[in-house]
């Protein structure tokens, strides 16, 4: 079952049978069926941007695979003497590393570093591009409410332009046949998608009433130049979540949000914490898609 | 040493073609249509059938650091181009001392006639001050680059009635905003993909005409825009030139004849232009600008290697991209492919007529053997590695350069 793989940069970069193997030994992993040992092999997370979540569950899946997770902080890392990224990653990797966990706020840094080390990269989140893990675990979050995703109708909404959740939840969803549509204002949802197979609808009222799940982003001032919204009532008032937008949902659709939430924006409370949401599995499965990745990227002491 | 350059093409001043051979001795051409019977051992010889010889290749090119300007203008004549005019670079002066060109002119000594200087409208190339023009013009700069002055309308407005004063032409840079707004690539399917930062076409054709409408009210001086990337803008500009009967060119990059974006979807370096490379449909359309005589000249956008980028990600690369090694072969590629006349290449690979920055030198008798030798027929295309790794057909190619009378490629 397995599929080789290298590096997780990406899941534009990964084949469908890899992400289905990935989330095939996660499912083992949640289940018991799998016990992953890596003999306290060290894993180096390098965050130059800041994560509670992901950072932890990361921190959490190395421990959980018996493997023995260094935290560097950027901060005081001699890139500040002004040492080159390269160099100080292969220090990392010559200190005896055997796995590197990067997150950083420009794009292609994961997929740089993964040029330039022998031992496996994985991307924590680099700027708009990719959310690999991210995107795996909603993938996965999904299949065990939904089943087989194929011909299942995933809607996400929201600030497309500027998410690396959204890419990596169309590449991922695509890859396993699901029917994908992106919804949010007019202005932060690129027209190419629909060249990669995905809808555009701005009919969002209509659309809800299709659709098997909704993945609400969270809007990200940070990661927009200027202002894009007129005001963050308007925003909630046309493309939020609300109680009435809920309403509009199927029996058996559920509501993803990859956190953290900014309630009364793209999700009313009401919503955040009510029973179609699986918010919460998101976290918990984030762990166990993790160790899958580690597992399958690192190679198991003998 | 003698060496026989034979059945090359040669365009003459009426732009009249004809096939010549050339006897070259001792730097110089000693024999124009007839080949001496020299000692078969005593003789090189080159047969360039189906090429041009071009004698008057030019380009304006990044200025090198200024105290290596004369090594670096004869490893710049070694691939080819055999004048050029120097435009400041961020990365090793702005050409905006008078003091630093005149020191320039001078150490470059014979180098000199085949070099000219572009001097910086604004102190630092910014948008702050203006440069000291005419003493610039004095110390040897024979026009003024306009660069990110332009954002700044007062003193944009200020240099083009002072430049028109002066009476030397305009060479303008790249109509994008790049590196003041932060974008990488072009805007469109790759950045998204990708996760960079992209600038629109449509950024592009907005600032052309902007220039346009204030270069239309202030200047009546030749003005030369560097390198044009998007169709819309060179419609504009052409339909300025018609409007107006103005001395007007543009430039265009073979590269971006060659290569959409869709190169960059690894994150290659490499290729880091400033205009960037754009959509495979811009890139069809550029080649038929090319091909119905819209473009007036093919520049490099060579940089200089200036320090060491390779430890850097896209992201962090600066827009410097090293191409000087493979221009005439992309270039021959996209002349042939599209079935440009052997006049037009003479036109497109040498100074534009109205900057008149050098004599156009003819292949005679007692002239310097210097010239680039380009094929001009599409014969078998032939695969080749550019910039490392990307995998490419080309047609025709780079046949030889002949560089005072040494024989570099053949």
């Amino acid at each position: 079952m397995a599929t080789y793989f290298k590096h997780c940069i990406g899941l534009r970069f990964l084949t469908k049978e890899s992400i289905v193997s990935i989330l095939h030994e996660a499912k083992k992993i949640k289940s018991g069926e799998s016990v992953v040992h890596l003999g306290n092999q060290s894993v180096v997370h390098v965050f130059f941007e800041p994560s509670t979540r992901t950072r932890l569950s990361f921190e959490m899946a190395t421990q959980r695979c018996h493997a023995c997770p260094m935290m560097l902080d950027v901060n005081t890392s001699s890139l500040t003497k002004g040492e080159s990224l390269v160099d100080m990653m292969r220090n990392i990797e010559s200190l005896g590393s055997k796995a590197v966990i990067v997150r950083h706020s420009n794009g292609g840094v994961p997929y740089f570093i993964s040029q330039q080390l022998k031992i496996p990269v994985i991307n924590a989140g680099d700027g708009y591009h990719e959310h690999p893990s991210q995107g795996l675990l909603d993938i996965f979050t999904l299949q065990e409410r939904l089943g087989d995703l194929s011909g299942k109708h995933i809607l996400i909404l929201g600030d497309i332009m500027h998410s690396r959740v959204a890419k990596s939840n169309i590449w991922g969803l695509l890859a396993l046949g699901a029917k994908v549509s992106v919804s949010g204002p007019r202005n932060l949802v690129p027209d190419c998608v629909t060249s990669w197979g995905v809808d555009l609808r701005f009919d969002l009222d209509d659309c809800l009433k299709e659709v098997d799940a909704v993945n609400v982003l969270r809007i990200q001032f940070e990661r927009q130049h200027g202002i894009a919204l007129p005001s963050i009532r308007e925003y909630r008032d046309t493309f939020g979540l609300t109680k009435d937008r809920q309403s509009l949902l199927s029996d058996h659709a559920v509501i993803l949000h990859p956190g953290p939430i900014n309630r009364g924006v793209e999700l009313d409370s009401d919503v955040a914490d009510g029973d179609k949401n699986v918010i919460l599995d998101q976290v918990s499965n984030g762990v166990f898609v993790r160790m899958a990745l580690l597992s399958m990227l690192m190679e198991p002491l003998r | 040493m003698s060496i026989a350059v034979v059945n090359g093409k040669l365009c003459d001043e009426q732009k009249n073609i004809h096939v010549r051979n050339l006897l070259i001795q001792g730097g110089k051409i000693t024999g124009v249509g007839y080949i001496p019977d020299e000692d078969e051992a005593a003789l090189t010889l080159c047969d360039v059938s189906q090429s041009m010889m071009l004698p008057n290749t030019f380009d304006f090119l990044p200025l090198p650091e200024p105290s290596t300007i004369a090594s670096y203008t004869q490893f710049v004549q070694s691939k080819g181009m055999i004048n050029m005019a120097y435009i400041p670079n961020a990365s090793t002066d702005c050409l905006d001392s008078p003091d630093v060109l005149k020191g320039m002119v001078d150490a470059l000594g014979s180098l000199s006639t085949h070099v000219t200087f572009i001097a910086s409208a604004s102190k630092g190339n910014k948008a702050n001050d203006l440069s000291e023009l005419s003493l610039l013009v004095d110390a040897g700069a024979s026009a003024i680059y306009f660069d990110r002055i332009i954002e700044n309308e007062g003193l944009f407005k200020q240099a083009l009635t002072y430049v028109d004063m002066i009476g030397v032409p305009i060479i303008f840079g790249p109509m994008t905003t790049m590196q003041r707004q932060g974008a990488h690539l072009n805007e469109g399917p790759t950045s998204f993909e990708i996760g960079i930062r992209g600038e629109a076409e449509q950024d592009e054709f907005s600032t052309i005409q902007y220039v346009l409408n204030l270069v239309q009210s202030h200047v009546t001086v030749p003005v030369h825009f560097h390198c044009v990337s998007s169709i819309r803008a060179i419609e504009a500009i052409c339909q300025f030139k018609q409007a107006s009967k103005g001395l007007i060119s543009l430039g265009v990059s073979p590269f971006h004849l060659v290569f959409s974006d869709d190169v960059l979807r690894s994150y290659n370096a490499k290729l880091k232009f400033n205009p960037p490379l754009r959509s495979n449909v811009t890139m069809s359309l550029l080649n038929e600008a090319l091909a119905d005589g819209r473009v007036d000249h093919l520049t490099s956008l060579h940089y200089p290697q200036v320090g060491d980028s390779q430890a850097l990600s896209f992201f962090d690369h600066p827009f410097e991209v090293q191409t000087l090694d493979c221009f005439f072969q992309v270039v021959s590629h996209c002349l042939v492919s599209q079935g440009v006349t052997l006049d037009g290449y003479e036109r497109l690979l040498s100074c534009p007529l109205s900057l008149s920055f050098f004599s156009p030198v003819t292949l005679g008798l007692h002239s310097t053997a210097t010239f680039t030798v380009l094929k001009a027929v599409s014969d078998q295309p032939s695969s080749m590695v550019l910039f490392d790794d990307l995998n490419v057909e080309l047609n025709g190619g780079l046949k030889a350069i002949v560089n005072q009378g040494d024989l570099v490629v053949s």
